[in-house]
């Protein structure tokens, strides 16, 4: 890492396995983290503008960063100056981000995650979205197109004045809108289902054998796909009039929802804190077993301040469950939670912008 | 760029140059230069330019750029009279007449739809579609397949159904001789979408 948040210089050597960030507040874990995910995915899950992760007062940030991924080794770079963002696999510039994603993959896990359940569908949609991306690069394309569609709809609702020349050239986006849109409601609805497999299980052999969790896509508020895909045509047709009224796109997966559920009903509204945070987890962990599942091998795993906030019993499972597979897992911790862990770990001390081993 | 340190009439034409596609300032100002140390070029520039202006216009039938109105396209002979292919710009006809495999008319709306930039029905050649009908079988609606051009081609379809003629789409696919890891996942997919049986 170069000029990357609170680091000038720092090269780390992560270890397989458990790899423990011991630190103090404020001091720069979340930072690594920060850094191993963004040159993995190309993007900050905190930040839109990757000025605010250049060091205070420089130009640039440089990261490199060197996996073991399938059989090879992965060297990946990017950097970013003046709003100019270069990515690079083993040396070769990327010209798409959709070219770039996937080539080694992370599951990242935050405090701050338990938004997924608690926030708005844009959050669960976005949780959805990245997975899928991350195995089907395509789903980026189709994201950025469904965009433009929406964008292009919006402006004609504004604009257009000559209600019935409106109609028919709705009809016209509405068709294209359908076609883009199905793509991805079906892409997201089979993720859920094989999210909903891992969930369950996990979910029920460790977290809570007395209760059943269930995921449900909402396409177009429906529950199933056939019924979502066959409504979809008909409801941006008879959506038209409300449009033209509203001036305003209303309908279209952009508003869909992943419903998460509990004994049959909402996390969102009945389920306890406590619940919820098991929740989160186990749709992380639900999706490094897709990762897994698709590419043969585990992701790296990033946890972010996760420990404190797990009863001993569920810290417990998720520590045995990482050790077990070997997955290659960070850690983030203060000095206090160390004590936590009975594996076998590597630690790095944080403090101030440097790291070295223990 | 510091347009003031240079006489006016030589800022103009860097400025101008640099409203041109693909001109950045700097290419602006190195073109404007070579054109003042080389007069000659600069002569014949201007030159064609005006007479290109003075020349060209769009057919009154297909809207491709010509010289004689109608275009030979329009007025030629052993073209086929009874296919209409409807394309964005005047340099996809040039594509599509370089194949040598097409033989029949065309139509040129230049541009398509796009409310973003102000682009409806109006803005574009495509009312007088509708004049040149008769006789024609099939429709080709050949612009691109980007976002807008499925707009557009959806919008033009509807409109065309009345007539109870053949509408066709270009069939989107593999750039042929292109590699299948170089394109792009969804041009792929679309590939598989549209696949036949062999
Ligand atoms: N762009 C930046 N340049 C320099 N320092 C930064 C930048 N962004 C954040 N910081 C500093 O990084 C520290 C926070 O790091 P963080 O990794 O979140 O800490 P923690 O160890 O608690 O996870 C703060 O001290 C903050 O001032
Ligand atoms: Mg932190
Ligand atoms: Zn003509």
């Amino acid at each position: 890492m170069r000029h990357f948040r609170n680091y000038k210089e720092q090269k780390i050597e992560f270890q397989p396995g458990i790899n423990l960030l011991v630190g103090a507040n404020g001091q720069g874990k979340t930072n690594v983290l920060e850094g191993v995910y963004y040159l993995i995915t190309g993007k900050s899950y905190r930040v839109k503008l990757e000025n605010e992760l250049i060091y205070w007062g420089e130009k640039n940030f440089y990261l490199q960063a060197s996996f073991h991924a399938s059989d090879r080794l992965i060297r990946l770079e990017s950097y970013y100056e003046t709003g100019k963002k270069v990515m690079k696999i083993n040396q070769l510039a990327s010209k798409r981000l959709s070219d770039y994603v996937g080539t080694v993959n992370a599951v990242f896990f935050s405090p701050d995650d338990l938004h997924i359940i608690k926030n708005s569908p844009q959050e669960r949609r976005r949780f959805l979205d990245l997975l899928i991306s991350q195995i089907k690069p395509g789903h980026i394309l189709l994201l950025n197109s469904y965009l433009k569609i929406i964008r292009q709809k919006n402006n004609l609702l504004k604009k257009e004045k000559n209600v019935s020349l409106l109609r028919s050239l709705l009809q016209a986006w509405n068709e294209e809108l359908a076609e883009t849109g199905a793509k991805i409601i079906v892409n997201r609805w089979h993720f859920t289902q094989s999210l909903n497999q891992y969930c369950k299980s996990i979910f029920k052999s460790i977290f809570s054998p007395k209760d059943d969790m269930e995921l449900l896509y909402l396409g177009l508020g429906k529950k199933s796909l056939e019924e979502s895909l066959k409504i979809f045509p008909e409801l941006l047709e008879n959506k038209i009039d409300q449009e033209i009224e509203k001036r305003n796109v209303l309908i279209g997966p952009h508003r869909d929802d992943l419903l998460i559920e509990l004994n049959g009903r909402s996390a969102k509204l009945f389920g306890s804190q406590g619940q919820q945070r098991s929740l989160v987890l186990c749709l992380k962990l639900a999706e490094m077993e897709i990762i897994r599942r698709e590419k043969n091998e585990y992701p790296i795993l990033l946890l972010d301040d996760v420990l404190s906030e797990l009863d001993e019993f569920r810290r417990e499972f998720l520590l045995n469950y990482i050790h077990t597979a070997g997955k290659q897992t960070v850690i983030t911790m203060t000095g206090a939670d160390k004590k936590m862990i009975h594996f076998e770990k590597n630690v790095f001390q944080v403090s101030n912008g440097k790291i070295w081993r223990e | 760029m510091d347009y003031l340190h240079y006489p006016r009439s030589l800022s103009d034409l860097i400025i101008a140059f640099s409203r041109l596609p693909g001109v950045g300032p700097k290419t602006a100002g190195r073109l404007a230069f070579f054109l003042l140390q080389h007069s000659g070029e600069a002569e014949d520039l201007a030159e064609a330019i005006r007479i290109a202006l003075r020349d060209i216009r769009q057919c009154s039938v297909c809207g491709n750029y010509t010289e004689e109105d109608p275009c030979k396209i329009c007025s030629g002979q052993g073209r086929d009279k009874t296919m209409l292919c409807v394309v964005e710009q005047p340099r996809d006809v040039v594509a599509l007449e370089k194949t040598g495999e097409y033989k029949g008319l065309y139509h040129v709306l230049h541009g398509v739809l796009s409310p973003m930039e102000g682009i409806g029905p109006e803005q574009l050649n495509l009312s007088p579609i509708f004049q040149r009908l008769e006789g024609i079988k099939e429709v080709v609606v050949a612009v691109n397949p980007t976002v807008e051009g499925e707009a557009t081609a959806h919008y033009l379809s509807k409109l065309l159904k009345p007539f109870g003629l053949k509408v066709t789409r270009l069939a989107h696919g593999l750039p042929v001789g292109g590699d299948l890891e170089y394109a792009d996942e969804v041009t792929i997919a679309r590939a598989l979408e549209g696949r036949r049986v062999l």
